[in-house]
C-alpha cells in the first residue's frame, strides 16, 4: 500500500491529474451542493452577464442562467456519457476479443467478423440511429458513442491478446495444466489491461468530445439538462458579442480531456512491475 | 524395478499439414523412460526435438497432428485421456522446463505466486499454504531469502534464479516427469552447470525421471544416463551415455562427436563438420534420410528407409549393423 502511494506520487504528471480527475468526479457528485446557483433557472433580468463582473462567476448566458453551474452540472453528464460509453465498449468489445483472440477459431471467426461488419458502418450514422430510436436520454447517447468505440476496443484487445497467446508463459501455463479460463485471468487480463485502460481513458475523453459534438448538432442529452456540448451549441450564435460564454465550457472540456489523458498514462506505468523504478 | 516403464512412446508420427506440403516433423520414434532416469534427446534444430514433447504433453500446436503412434503414461494411452485428466497430468505427473525462464514468467504476477498456482491448481490448497510451499520449493532450489524474493517479479531476477523459478514451478507437484526443453541454453557455463546439478539433485531427491532436450552433446554427457539422438523427425541412435561417446554407430552421431572440440589432442587435431545440410523438412529422401550426407552411403540406403535395430541394449537406424542385430523396434 505504501508501494502503491509511492509509485502513484513518483509521477508528478500523473499525479495531478489524477487529483484534477478526482476533483472533476467530487464536482459532478456533489453537484447540487457545491453549485452556487441553480442551473434550470431563467432569470430575465440578469443575461449576458460578463465573468467576474457578479455574482455570477463566470456570467450568464442567454436565459440569465449561471454558467459556472451549468458547467458543475455538464460535468455530470460529460463524465457519466465518458464512464458509460466506455464501460459499454470494453464489455462489449474488449471481452468477447479476449475470448475471440485467446480460443481463436470458430470463436474468433465469429466475434472478429462482427466487429468488422460495425466496423464499416459509419459512427455517426450509427449514433444517429440509436438516439433516434432510443430517444435523448443520457442512456442513449452513452450507447451510442460506446457501439462506436466498441469495435476499437475490440481490435486493440484481440490485437494483443494474440501477441500474449504466444507467450512464453502461457504456454508454461497450458503445459504446466492450468484452467484456460484461469489462463485468461491469471496470464491474458492483467497483461492486455494496461493497453485497454490507456485505451479507455483516452476513450473518456474522446467520448466526452463526442457528447459535446452531439450535443452541438442537438442529438445529445435533451434540453434544457446542461451539458458542455448544448452550451458550446447554443453560445455559438453569441460568439462575436460574449465569447466568455463558448470559452468556459470549451476550456472545461480541455481541462477534462488533458487530465483523463494524463491520469490513463500513469495508470498503465502503475499496473507495469517493469515500469515501477528502482530503489523502491 | 517396475516392469512398466515411466512413459513409453510408441511409433509416434506428427505431420504438420501446411499449404505448401506436409511436414513429416516426427516420423517413427519410439522410446522408454523408466522412472527416475535421466533420459538426454539430442539432435540439431528442427528435427522433431520439441514436436515430441509437445506430443508427449499433448500440446502439437495447429496445423500439427499426431497422425499414428500412442504415448504411454505408467501405461495408459495419454491420447485416451480426457482434456480434463490430461490437464491434472500436465504439471502434476509430467511437467516441462523451457529454454527461456523470462518469458515463462509472468511479468505482472510476482513469482512467489506464479510458483504457487501450480501446486494451487493441482492440489486445491489454500493461498496462503501454497506460497508457504512456494516459498519452500524456492529455498530447496537454491534461491536465497526465498521469503523476499517470492514478493518480487521475474524482471528482478538474474538469468540463473529465472531458471531456478521456474524449475522449482515444476517440481511443486513431484511429477512423475520432467521435459527439460533445452534448459541452459540460454545461460552461461558456470550457471549452466548449477542448473544441470540441480535437476540432477532434483531427480535423486524426488526420483523424478528427466527428459534432458539440448543440440549441446556436453551438457546432455553430463547428466543423462542414457541419450537418444534424433535426426530429421527420426530416431537414429540410443545408448548408454557411456557406450555412445565411446562407441558411436550411426554414422550421424559418429560426425556430431567429431564436431565437438576436445583439450585432448591438441591443434593438430581439426573439428569435422558434417558435410551438406539436413534435408527440407517437406521433401525428405525416400531412403535413409542421412544417406545424402553420409559417408558411408551405399546404393541400399537411397532406396530404402533403414529400421531401428537392437543391438544388445542400444538402438540404431542404420543397415551396416544388420548382422550384429537382434531384432528391430519398429
Amino acid at each position: 500500500m505504501k508501494k502503491a502511494l509511492y509509485r502513484l506520487t513518483a509521477n508528478k504528471l500523473a499525479f495531478i491529474s489524477g487529483v484534477i480527475v478526482l476533483l472533476l468526479v467530487l464536482s459532478a457528485v456533489l453537484a447540487p451542493i457545491i453549485s452556487p446557483f441553480n442551473p434550470l433557472k431563467d432569470d430575465i433580468g440578469n443575461r449576458f452577464l460578463k465573468p467576474f463582473t457578479s455574482d455570477h462567476i463566470l456570467g450568464t448566458d442567454e436565459m440569465g442562467r449561471d454558467i459556472l453551474s451549468r458547467i458543475i452540472f455538464g460535468g455530470r453528464v460529460s463524465l457519466l456519457v465518458g464512464l458509460e460509453s466506455v464501460l459499454f465498449a470494453f464489455f462489449a468489445g474488449s471481452i468477447p476479443a479476449i475470448f475471440a483472440g485467446f480460443f481463436g477459431g470458430k470463436t474468433e471467426f465469429v466475434v472478429m467478423r462482427f466487429v468488422d461488419i460495425l466496423f464499416a458502418i459509419p459512427s455517426l450514422i450509427l449514433a444517429l440511429s440509436i438516439v433516434g430510436l432510443l430517444g435523448r436520454s443520457m442512456v442513449a447517447v452513452s450507447i451510442a458513442i460506446g457501439l462506436a468505440y466498441t469495435p476499437v476496443f475490440a481490435r486493440v484487445t484481440y490485437s494483443s491478446v494474440v501477441a500474449i497467446r504466444n507467450q512464453g508463459y502461457v504456454e508454461a501455463a497450458r503445459a504446466l495444466g492450468t484452467n484456460p479460463l484461469k489462463i485468461i485471468a491469471r496470464d491474458i487480463f492483467p497483461n492486455v489491461l494496461p493497453l485497454i485502460l490507456v485505451q479507455a481513458t483516452a476513450s473518456i475523453s474522446w467520448a466526452i468530445l463526442a457528447e459535446a459534438g452531439l450535443g452541438f448538432i442537438g442529438l445529445g442529452v435533451n434540453p434544457p439538462t446542461p451539458s458542455w456540448g448544448l452550451m458550446l451549441s447554443s453560445a455559438r450564435t453569441y460568439i462575436m458579442e460574449e465569447p466568455s460564454m463558448s470559452i468556459s465550457p470549451g476550456i472545461a472540456i480541455l481541462i477534462t480531456v488533458f487530465a483523463f489523458n494524463l491520469f490513463g498514462d500513469g495508470l498503465r506505468d502503475l499496473l507495469d512491475p517493469r515500469a515501477w523504478q528502482a530503489g523502491e | 524395478m517396475n516392469d512398466i516403464p515411466l512413459l513409453e512412446v510408441k511409433n509416434l508420427k506428427v505431420y504438420f499439414y501446411l499449404r505448401d506440403g506436409v511436414v513429416k516433423a516426427v516420423e517413427g520414434a519410439s522410446f522408454k523412460i523408466q522412472r527416475g532416469e535421466i533420459v538426454g534427446l539430442a539432435g540439431e534444430s528442427g528435427c522433431g526435438k520439441s514436436v515430441t514433447t509437445q506430443a508427449i504433453l499433448r500440446l502439437v500446436p495447429a496445423p500439427g497432428k499426431v497422425e499414428e503412434g500412442e504415448i504411454l503414461l505408467n501405461g495408459k494411452n495419454i491420447f485416451e485421456f480426457s482434456t480434463e485428466e490430461m490437464r491434472n497430468i500436465r504439471g502434476g505427473k509430467i511437467a516441462i522446463i523451457f529454454q527461456n525462464a523470462l518469458a515463462a514468467l509472468n511479468p505482472v504476477i510476482s513469482v512467489g505466486e506464479q510458483i504457487a498456482d501450480v501446486y494451487r491448481d493441482h492440489k486445491g490448497v489454500g493461498k496462503k499454504k501454497s506460497l508457504l510451499q512456494a516459498v519452500d520449493m524456492m529455498r530447496r532450489v537454491g534461491i536465497k531469502m526465498p521469503e523476499e524474493r517470492a514478493k518480487q517479479y521475474a524482471h528482478e531476477f538474474s538469468g540463473g534464479m529465472q531458471q531456478r523459478a521456474v524449475i522449482a514451478a515444476s517440481l511443486m507437484c513431484t511429477p512423475d516427469l520432467i521435459i527439460a526443453d533445452e534448459p541452459t541454453t540460454a545461460l552461461d557455463v558456470t550457471i549452466q552447470m548449477q542448473i544441470l546439478a540441480l535437476l540432477k539433485h532434483a531427480q535423486e531427491t524426488y526420483g523424478t525421471a528427466i527428459l534432458y532436450i539440448s543440440h549441446d552433446l556436453a551438457t546432455v554427457s553430463r547428466i543423462c544416463e542414457r541419450v537418444i539422438i534424433m535426426y530429421a523427425g527420426e530416431i537414429v541412435e540410443s545408448a548408454r551415455t557411456s557406450e555412445l561417446y565411446g562407441d558411436p554407430l550411426h554414422p550421424y552421431t559418429q560426425g556430431l562427436l567429431s564436431s565437438i572440440p576436445t583439450l585432448e589432442g591438441g591443434t593438430e587435431r581439426y573439428l569435422k563438420a558434417i558435410e551438406g545440410q539436413p534435408p527440407k523438412p517437406t521433401e525428405y529422401p525416400t531412403g535413409c534420410r542421412f544417406a545424402p550426407r553420409c559417408s558411408f552411403v551405399e546404393e541400399r540406403c537411397r532406396i530404402e528407409r533403414p529400421r531401428l535395430l537392437n543391438i544388445g541394449e542400444r538402438m540404431v537406424r542404420c543397415i551396416r549393423y544388420e548382422d550384429r542385430s537382434n531384432g528391430n523396434f519398429d
